[in-house]
């Protein structure tokens, strides 16, 4: 269980004060898959940056199965939280090989000190699990990441975000960059890996029938609050044109 | 030019260039690994030299001066590192305070602006007696103790480097210079990272500073001026010759190769009399950029040809 407390962030540049999100609160029960729309500047991605710990909010308070984090650095949260960036290349480091990439993935919340980075059993593993997309990618654990298209990079990275199940999914907007027939494809490895593992997850999406079609709840955001949180039928009987007339006004 | 000239400038560069190849290589992991230039390699190789000249000066074993050289190297490095990540100052600005502030600490170490100590108590003076004792002539024996220094330096070196980057912690510290974000939201500290390599990479290159002053017998306030740029140059020179996609192993090793091919050039301009040793420096900026230009020469023809083919 997920529960954000009150959480307010002001934005202060010493001129003029830009109250991004306005005393939200929101809980999330294990395993859910919320999608998550809003304009532009609605607080969507202010409120990932809070969440993953990039920022501190002004007020407020994050409490993953009633542990408050609020204290926690970034890095120490990303034991738990794993996040998925729009841009393909934020999530892989392109120098070092595939296998590398997800071996860097593999230990994430373990202690990273002198033992081998890679060891044969987790080439097999790896392997395993590249081999479920039918991408070809179980054949270039040996290639560098630099070589991976956008679409491959995203596939890779979501399989590394998931490769120790997170408490907490992040994707932030992760098909916006790709083209319509990739960003289908990986749509639906994504729905497949967060069911596997029944992973709670947070999607943001600017694409208003995916944001219907995917997941189990549905959030609005608007100036900083929650304007709209439907699950259930009621989701399930939202029409795009609707949303986007709500958006509008 | 004979080719015994040849044969002597690249015999006697072998020991030099094995014995700096540990610069290149503190370079390669600043430059390359963690992709941010590190400025402190002049002022850490001096002080690596500093503190071996006046241990032995003042009567300490060989043995000791290989151990604290590293640690002064490693104090410098750590000096940067905590600078940049902590202070958030530029990484090169941090790098030239530290060699800025060594210039100070290295006239106070030595006591004066030279210092030398006695040949037999270098590290090479008991290897050169084992190889006079077998029949070699003095001088070639001199030569060889070079070699063989330096080879065993480099072996450790960089077996020690290999195997660090081939564990987890090792992976940890690409992934920082590679995708600092990425590394981050994977859980890895990477500032604690950032340290890490500065203080490896500063600390072999202090041990660099400690045999090369045993191998040119003294230490002064200007040694350590300019091997940033040979090492830049030996790292440049190697990475023309790596094979494409070689492993961490194989880049270590061409690194290597590529200290040994600048010293045979250089020795080689000179040895001919095409240069008076006044042009060193010069010849070396000159091997650097040219090293620096090939990859790009090369990317630019293969696109022409792309062209073409078009």
């Amino acid at each position: 269980m997920i529960a954000l407390e009150h959480i307010s962030m002001i934005f202060d540049n010493g001129i003029e004060k830009n109250h991004v999100l306005k005393s939200l609160s929101l809980a999330i029960p294990e395993g859910q898959f919320v999608t998550m729309i809003g304009g532009n500047g609605a607080g969507k991605s202010t409120l990932f940056n809070i969440i993953n710990g990039n920022i501190y909010p002004t007020s407020g308070s994050i409490f993953f199965d009633g542990e408050d984090i609020q204290r926690k650095s970034h890095s120490a949260r990303a034991a738990m939280i794993a996040r998925v960036y729009q841009d393909p290349n934020f999530g892989v480091c392109p120098d070092l090989t595939i296998a590398e990439n997800m071996a860097l993935a593999h230990s994430r919340g373990k202690w990273r000190g002198l033992q081998w980075a890679i060891r044969r059993r987790d080439i097999v593993f790896f392997k395993e699990k590249l081999a479920e997309f039918d991408l070809g990618l179980e054949n270039m654990l040996r290639k560098k990441a630099s070589l991976l298209s956008g679409g491959q990079r995203q596939v890779v990275t979501l399989l590394m975000a998931t490769l120790q199940k997170p408490k907490l999914l992040l994707l932030d907007e992760h098909t916006a960059a790709l083209d319509p027939r990739i960003a289908k494809q990986v749509m639906g490895i994504t729905k497949k890996l967060v069911e596997e593992q029944n992973i709670t997850t947070i999607m943001i999406s600017h694409n208003m029938s995916d944001a219907i079609a995917y997941g189990d709840r549905l959030i609005m955001l608007n100036g900083g609050e929650i304007d709209l949180d439907v699950s259930g039928s009621e989701k399930q009987a939202l029409t795009p044109a609707e949303l986007i007339t709500r958006f509008e006004t | 030019m004979t080719v015994d000239m040849f044969l002597t400038s690249i015999y006697g560069s072998l020991g030099q260039g094995l014995l700096y190849a540990p610069v290149a290589i503190g370079i390669f992991m600043s430059l390359r690994i963690m992709k941010k230039p590190d400025l402190t390699v002049e002022g850490t190789f001096a002080f690596g030299a500093a503190i071996a000249m006046t241990m032995l000066h003042g009567g300490a074993h060989f043995w000791a001066t290989l151990i604290v050289a590293p640690i002064g190297g490693a104090v410098a490095g750590l000096t940067t590192a905590l600078i940049h990540t902590k202070l958030k100052i530029d990484g090169i600005i941090s790098g030239l305070l530290v060699t800025m502030a060594l210039f100070s600490i290295n006239l106070f170490v030595m006591g004066g602006s030279t210092i030398s100590a006695p040949l037999d108590s270098f590290i090479f003076a008991p290897i050169r007696g084992q190889l006079v004792a077998l029949g070699i002539q003095p001088f070639h024996a001199l030569l060889w103790s070079y070699v063989l220094v330096g080879a065993i330096t480099l072996i450790v070196v960089i077996s020690a480097l290999f195997f660090l980057y081939s564990t987890s912690f090792g992976l940890s510290i690409r992934a920082t210079g590679d995708n600092e974000r990425m590394a981050c939201s994977n859980g890895v500290n990477t500032d604690s990272r950032k340290i890490s390599s500065l203080v490896i990479s500063n600390a072999i290159t202090g041990l660099a500073g400690a045999l090369v002053a045993q191998q040119q017998s003294g230490a002064n306030v200007n040694t350590g001026t300019g091997v940033l740029v040979i090492g830049l140059a030996s790292l440049v020179i190697g990475e023309i010759i790596t094979p494409k996609n070689g492993s961490m192993l194989t880049r270590l090793l061409f690194i290597s190769l590529g200290s040994f091919i600048y010293f045979s050039c250089i020795s080689l301009v000179i040895v001919t009399g095409l240069l008076s040793p006044d042009w060193t420096r010069l010849l070396t900026a000159v091997f650097a950029l040219s090293a620096l230009c090939i990859p790009k020469l090369r990317q630019m023809y293969s696109k022409k040809r792309i062209e073409v083919a078009k």
